[in-house]
């Protein structure tokens, strides 16, 4: 009977810490800044999330692809991107980041500008919404950016250099994200991803592996901040270095980041984002690295209250 | 009213990057450079010394570089067949200097002569600021500022 007893208790405080857990998932879930690509949380069916932010970047710090740290005539880069997320049913989410336009361009030459390569995704969330936030996904960047385009020197016309809006060919990603809440207000996300990535022009690319995570807080009312940790490694060094910068093969880098969001009713938020990179994790290579900022507006409709688990 | 109007402002951007990317997406992408002063002659050339190319900051370049002198007294620098660069990020701009690391805020220590974005024979007329003293040909990413390659002339 003792025995009987102490699995009974056991039961019964295991349910209770188990109801605890959906609290603040419920809580996290209808009240924080509500991304959850790349995170174990998904969204219900037919609530969405959509932000267009707006990106600028300039550096002269250009790390080639040995690692090496070159100062270069100044580079910069600025972008309009969308991002939207839309629970297809409660288990699988559609996810979309868009940029919608991109601007490359040295202090040197002219600009050039083109959509980059979209990344469209598919999240599937084996245990629903309440419960193990586990979510596993596959998606694609797909090439419909400018895979080459030719900016012109400011000085002699004749020289041109080419800074494509896309790498111009075919990624497939597969992502593992797993979230945890701390308390109501304090919440983890965290993630490991691989880009098999494909070919161009007959030209094979080096796989890549990211993973990352994230801390997000709400200390005050209508405001998250998260704090982000994000590292990407070339699986194999480029075997074509001559177009490593134009293609983005053999990338290596470790980028941090903080946001606040601020919503400003329940459908409608602005966000601030400072981000920058570093060798934290893995040595830099083939990135031009600079802290940058971005500025985004949000809109979204809201997860449904029910508990639907 | 206020997210409507936040909403429709969001659409005119996403509207207006659509059909600015559909227009310049429509436009043609070659590259297109000259013959970036090179030159085809006919005249009988000395050739007055040669080096090979080097790669730097991580760019490949490669092949022989001869600076060579015309009987009316012209210079020219002659690329081998053997010259190879990397023009993937387009093309590359073309200097003598007298130092190995091109300083493009000291002129005259530093001549251009040409553009290409081709490998193999080639061959440039220099120009007046060209002097003997310049023993460096360097391949330059004039856009980026970085040197891609260079050969001493010995």
């Amino acid at each position: 009977v003792g025995l009987r007893s102490f699995w009974f208790e056991s039961i019964h405080i295991f349910k209770l810490i188990l109801m605890g857990r959906l609290l603040m998932f419920m809580w996290i879930l209808s009240h924080s800044f509500a991304v959850f690509g790349q995170s174990g949380w998904g969204r219900d069916k037919g609530t969405y999330f959509t932000k267009l932010d707006v990106a600028s970047f300039n550096s002269r710090s250009y790390y080639n692809a040995d690692g090496v740290k070159l100062n270069t005539n100044k580079f910069m880069q600025s972008a309009v991107n969308f991002y939207g997320e839309y629970g297809i049913t409660d288990h699988f989410n559609f996810i979309l980041n868009a940029p919608l336009l991109k601007s490359n361009s040295f202090e040197s030459t002219t600009r050039v500008l083109g959509l980059g390569d979209p990344h469209v995704e598919l999240k599937f969330k084996p245990t629903g919404r309440m419960q193990l936030p586990i979510a596993v996904s596959i998606g694609a960047d797909l090439p419909l950016g400018r895979s080459n385009v030719y900016a012109t020197n400011k000085v002699d016309a004749r020289e041109k250099i080419n800074l494509p809006t896309g790498d111009g060919e075919l990624n497939f990603w597969g992502t593992l994200g797993l979230s945890l809440p701390f308390s109501h207000n304090i919440y983890t996300s965290w993630f490991v991803a691989y880009n098999d990535r494909q070919k161009y022009n007959g030209l094979e690319f080096k796989d890549q592996v990211v993973y990352g995570g994230e801390i997000g807080a709400s200390f005050v009312k209508n405001m998250w901040m998260n704090f982000k940790i994000k590292s990407q490694k070339s699986t194999a060094p480029s075997a074509h270095p001559e177009l490593s910068f134009i293609r983005g093969d053999g990338t290596n880098f470790t980028q941090i980041s903080g946001e606040v969001y601020y919503k400003i009713s329940d459908k409608i938020g602005a966000t601030f984002t400072i981000l920058g990179y570093n060798d934290w994790l893995t040595p830099l290579k083939n990135i031009y690295a600079s802290p940058f900022v971005s500025v985004g507006f949000v809109y979204e409709k809201k997860e449904n209250t029910k508990n639907n688990e | 009213m206020r997210k409507k109007k936040i909403l429709k402002i969001m659409n005119k951007i996403i509207l207006m990057a659509l059909v600015l990317f559909i227009n310049i997406s429509c436009d043609k992408e070659d590259v297109q450079v000259d013959n970036g002063g090179s030159v085809e002659t006919t005249e009988m050339t000395t050739k007055l010394s040669s080096g090979t190319f080097n790669g730097e900051n991580g760019y490949a370049v490669s092949g022989t570089a001869a600076l060579t002198k015309s009987s009316v007294n012209k210079y020219f620098i002659e690329f081998a067949d053997s010259f190879k660069s990397s023009f993937a990020a387009g093309s590359v701009a073309l200097y003598t200097s007298s130092t190995a690391k091109l300083d493009l805020g000291k002129s005259s220590t530093f001549s251009k002569f040409g553009v290409t974005n081709k490998n193999g024979k080639q061959t440039y007329e220099l120009g007046a600021d060209f002097n003997l003293n310049q023993k460096y040909v360097i391949v330059w990413c004039f856009s980026a500022g970085v040197q891609f390659g260079s050969a001493e002339l010995k």
